[in-house]
Order: C-alpha cells, then structure tokens, then sequence
C-alpha cells in the first residue's frame, strides 16, 4: 500500500467515516496483496534475468565458437542442460518453495533450448527445433509445478505453429500439408491452469495466462486457412462463443473486466468480425464462390468450424437449459452468422442487410446494459459499437452524403447524451453516499 | 518429493540428454559413413545469402523434369536420386515418392518439392543452411559479390549422404573451405 493510500485512510478515520480497526484492516489486508504481487513479480524478473544471462553466455561461447572442435562444442552446448537437471532435481527434492521451483524450471526450460539450438546449428540442421523443445519442456510444467514455465510454453508453440504455417493468414503455405501439433500440444496445458485456479496459485501469472491463451488459440486458428477462407469466419464466431462461455462459467469473479481475456477478446473480436461482414464485398464474394459439399468436405477449415460449431452449440444449449444465458451477443453471434452465412451463398443482400442490423442490434443492447449496470465502460461500448457501423458506412459510395451526414450527427449525439444522462443518474448515489 | 515424481522427473531428464544426443550420433554417423556429394552452389543476388549466422545455400542441381505428369505438389515428401557428372558434381537422376531398393546401386536422398511449375519441379534439400560466426558470416558475404562475377571459382557445399539421410559438412570455393577464405579481410 503506498503513503497515498494510507493519508486517505487516515483521513477518512479522522472523519469518523471508517473506524481505525477498519483501517488497520484494510491497511493490512492491501499490505498482504501487494507482498504477494512483488513476490511474483520478482520470480518473473529473476527469470527474465537468468534467461538473459544464459543468452549472454551462448554469446561468449559464439564468440569464439568457430575454433572449437566439435567434441569441444557439444560439451559446452550440454554444460547448461546437465546444471539444469542438477539444480531442479535438488530443488525438487527439497520440496523448494514456488520461488525456487519457477525459477529452476525456467532455467531448465532454456537450457534444453540452447542444447537444441547448439546441436542444430554445429550439424546445420534445418528443421523446426521449436518443436522438439516444447515436447521436451511439457512435463516440467507439471513435474516441477511450474506456472512460467507453462507461460513460457505457451509462447513456445504459439511460436512453432506460425513457423509452421509460415505466419498468420498463411498466404504461401499449403495448409494441407503442414503438421497440427499446435492444438494437442495447448490441450495439454490447460490442465496445468485449471488446477491453478483449482488451488488458487500464481494469480498474477494467471491474469497474463488468460490473456495469452485465448490469443494463442485465435493466431493459430488463423494460420488454417486457404482454399474456403470464408468458411472459417464460423471457426472464429464459434470459438468467440466458446471463449466467452468458459470466461462466464469456468474463470472466477476476480477475473472480470480487462484481467479476463476470455471476457474481453470475444467482445472486441465478434464486434470487429460483423465490422467486416457490414461490408458487401464479403456476401458478394461468397455468393460468386459456388461451394459444393463434396469439395470443402476435406478442407482443414471444414473441420475446424464443424467441430467449434458443434462445442459452442453444445455450450450455448448447457447455458439454455440451466436459464443462466444472458442472451449477448457474444454468444449467439455463431448462430446468426451461420444462418446468414448458408443463406447468403444465394441472397447476399439479405445477409449484408442484416449483418448491418445486428451490429445496430448489438451497439443498442450494450447501450441499454451500460444504463441498467450504470456502467459507464459497457455503455460506451455500445456507442463506440454504433459510432463503427457509421463510420464503417461512410466508405459505402452508393450511400448519400446527408444519410451518411445525419448517422455521424446521430451517432455523435448519442455519445454525448446517453454518457450525460448517465452521470445523471448516478450523481445522487453518490451524494447520498456522503450524506 | 513422490516416488513417481522422481522417476517422472529422472525419465524427462534421460530424454532431455538422449534426444539432442541422438540427433548429435545420426549425423556423426552420417559423415563418418556417408559418401561424399559435392552439390555446385547457385550464383544469386548476395542479399539472399546471408540470413542472421547462416547463408542460405541455393543448389544448381535443384529442378527436374517431369514431362506428362501433374501429380506432384508442393511440399511433397519426395526422394532424389543422385549420381556424379564427369567434374565430380552431384546431379539428379530422377525423382521418386518411395525410397529407391536398397541394393546400393542409387545413392538418394529425402527432400521436398519447393514448387511446381508446368513439368518442372523444384527441390528443397534438407541442407540449405550454413552456419557460420557472425563475422565470418559478414565477410562471406562481401567474398561472394565478388565470386559471383568470377566464372573460375566454383562455390559447392559437400554433403554426406546414407540411405536417404544427408548432413552438410562444409561449404567450399575451389577447394578451400568457406570459413577459411572468409577469415581472410579482402
């Protein structure tokens, strides 16, 4: 807790507001937090640190590298590994706190790293050694219980999967022919995190976990397409739906807002993929791409969305039945997008005309919520919503300057009004909060 | 520390030390066994070359013609069947998706088709990468400008080659090594 914090609890007891036993409380109990966060925070820059250290001294060896023999090489590029082991080994057997745990197996992690990188580049290996290591590190996590190491991991294979593919939207690469490892290599680590929450450790690294891992999988998932793109707008629409399911039902309260990116990534992700169906090209191009069954039978992105599809359905009728849908729509997007998506290979304008309409739907439901929540954050997401649709629409030529004129002015108004009555609204809670 | 634990935490080590060392005993068998290929190095733009602390080697012998078959694609799992030309050079003979007899008589090696253009495909060897230190990296670059213009130098990578399997040992001009002339400041 900083001096700040501590003059205004002292302020409000010598204004009778809070008792001192109150404050003492809240004194210790942000104490506590704030230990806890320096601890983790700690364990993260000691492991940036060593990490950097164990690249400086691969540096030092390159440096005269080329007049080592490569018996002379070999023992150098296994001296990190073999110091690695040892190390955790000892801490593990100690039961070493958290600290030292992380901090052995993020040693550990690098250094299977620099001996596969070494024996790669002393033999000219050309392969993906990326690969290679993360298998290699998967156990660690769980042997050494260890949170940054499962962090590191998930970088790792986000990282091998865009090599693999040749990056996201893979525009040269032949998706056919490339290997899917990526996504049983992330299923193995989901365990990892849910049995952290389970147990309530490594917050901190939780917080930035649940940012990465929905982000991990939404690269990935973007580096599958090729032949039917189009159809893989339904993989992204379902996985949206997913990922704001698991966020409601599986992360706890604490993770709400920005630290949840299984909330926040859904939001802004489905918000911005109707953007680009509010244009006309995509329903254009879709209904001019005559689609058989029988070809997209065998496509990655067929698979992909069929199987999202059916784990958001699934998700979305558990929601139904147990009446805790709040009908946003997050989650039924998939739904929508995939009615218009069959009915747009016939009647684009249909589906562009109501692409357009759920975004308008979307921007006012957000509004509305914003008002019953008195939530200023979600309110002007529903005004930022509807200011995209306009904004979006002053590229459409066939639409006049006055209609596109009058959606600025209205959009803009909007803003200003609903944010005004809004503070009205919540200016006399706060008055009678003082009283 | 659990009984498993440790038996689970010694198991990973084994592989942790086994797998590099197993890739570290292929390729030592690999030059100390294979039969030795000269693959002639194609003259590029010198940007191409230097990528990081490797050159990205580009091989003459790297197409081949297909007539009358469209069956092949990119990043096909091919096997390249070799023989030498009359100045020592690797040249290739055919193409085929399964290994060749193992009687000894067709020395291949396994590669991946890099793109297909009417009857021709083009190979990606599995050796097209030489590490080399930084500077000497720098200065191989600067070395291969001028190589480029001089039609008495011939640049090769030797490759050792078994059943298949093949690992870069060197890169040459006119029989000294790369790293020997590009240790020498022009």
């Amino acid at each position: 807790m900083n001096k700040l914090e501590d003059t205004a609890l002292s302020e409000l007891v010598k204004a009778a507001v809070i008792d001192s036993q109150t404050a003492d409380k809240i004194h210790n109990y942000y104490k506590g937090k704030s230990s806890l966060h320096g601890k983790t925070m700690g364990i993260v820059l000691a492991s940036i640190g060593l990490a950097m250290m164990g690249l400086a001294l691969i540096l030092f060896v390159a440096h005269n590298w080329d007049n080592l023999s490569r018996t002379q090489k070999i023992i150098l590029a296994y001296i990190p590994l073999v110091l690695g082991q040892i190390y955790s080994f000892f801490v593990l057997g100690k039961n070493g706190n958290s600290k030292w745990r992380e901090l052995s197996s993020c040693i550990l992690f690098f250094a299977v790293g620099v001996v596969l990188a070494l024996v790669a580049q002393i033999y000219h290996i050309h392969g993906n050694v990326l690969f290679t290591w993360m298998v290699l590190v998967l156990p660690i996590v769980y042997l050494m219980r260890s949170s940054l190491c499962a962090f590191l991991y998930l970088i790792g294979i986000t990282g091998y999967n865009l090599e693999e593919f040749g990056g996201i939207f893979n525009v040269n690469m032949d998706p056919l022919s490339r290997s899917y490892h990526y996504w049983w290599m992330v299923i193995l680590i989901i365990p990892h995190f849910y049995s952290l929450l389970k147990t309530r450790g490594a917050i901190h690294i939780l917080y930035w976990a649940f940012w990465l891992l929905p982000l991990s999988i939404l690269i990935s998932l973007t580096c599958i397409g090729k032949n039917t793109e189009s159809l893989l707008w339904v993989a992204f629409f379902s996985l949206f739906s997913i990922f704001s399911f698991v966020g409601k039902n599986f992360l706890p309260n604490e993770f709400s807002g920005y630290r949840n990116g299984f909330n926040s990534i859904p939001i802004i992700g489905v918000q911005i993929l109707w953007l680009v169906m509010g244009f006309q090209n995509y329903w254009v191009n879709l209904s001019q791409k005559s689609m058989h069954f029988g070809d997209i039978l065998g496509e990655p992105e067929f698979a992909f969305s069929l199987l999202l599809m059916l784990l958001a359905l699934l998700f979305f009728l558990i929601d139904l039945f147990k009446r805790r849908l709040t009908s946003s729509p997050v989650s039924v997007s998939f739904l929508v997008f995939f009615a218009l998506y069959v009915i747009g290979q016939d009647y684009f304008e249909f589906s562009w005309i109501i692409s357009n309409l759920f975004i308008l739907f979307s921007g006012v439901y957000y509004i509305l919520r914003g008002f019953h929540l008195h939530h200023f954050g979600i309110l002007n997401l529903g005004m930022v919503i509807i200011t995209s649709l306009a904004a979006s629409r002053f590229f459409d030529h066939d639409i006049s300057f006055l209609i596109r004129g009058l959606l600025f002015f209205i959009a803009g108004a909007g803003f200003l009004l609903s944010n005004f009555y809004l503070m009205k609204r919540s200016k006399p809670v706060q008055i009678q909060q003082h009283e | 520390m659990s009984k498993l634990t440790k038996i689970g935490f010694v198991a990973i080590c084994v592989l942790q030390l086994a797998i590099p060392a197993r890739m570290i005993f292929d390729r030592e068998f690999l030059l100390s066994s294979g039969k030795p290929y000269k693959f002639l190095v194609r003259p590029m733009d010198p940007v191409d070359y230097i990528k990081g602390s490797y050159l990205d080697l580009s091989f003459s012998e790297d197409s081949f013609n297909l007539p009358n078959d469209d069956t092949w694609h990119y990043n096909d799992a091919v096997f390249i069947h070799l023989a030498m030309d009359s100045a020592g050079f690797a040249r290739v003979t055919d193409i085929s998706r399964q290994a060749p007899p193992d009687n000894g008589n067709t020395d291949y090696v396994a590669a991946k088709i890099s793109f297909v253009y009417d009857d021709h495909v083009t190979i990606k060897y599995p050796f097209d990468r030489f590490y080399m230190p930084e500077e000497k990296a720098q200065q191989a670059d600067k070395n291969f400008q001028s190589l480029r213009i001089d039609s008495t130098k011939k640049v090769y990578a030797l490759v050792k080659i078994w059943k298949g399997e093949a690992v870069l040992k060197n890169v040459f001009v006119n029989a000294v090594p790369l790293s020997d002339i590009s240790s020498e400041k022009k």
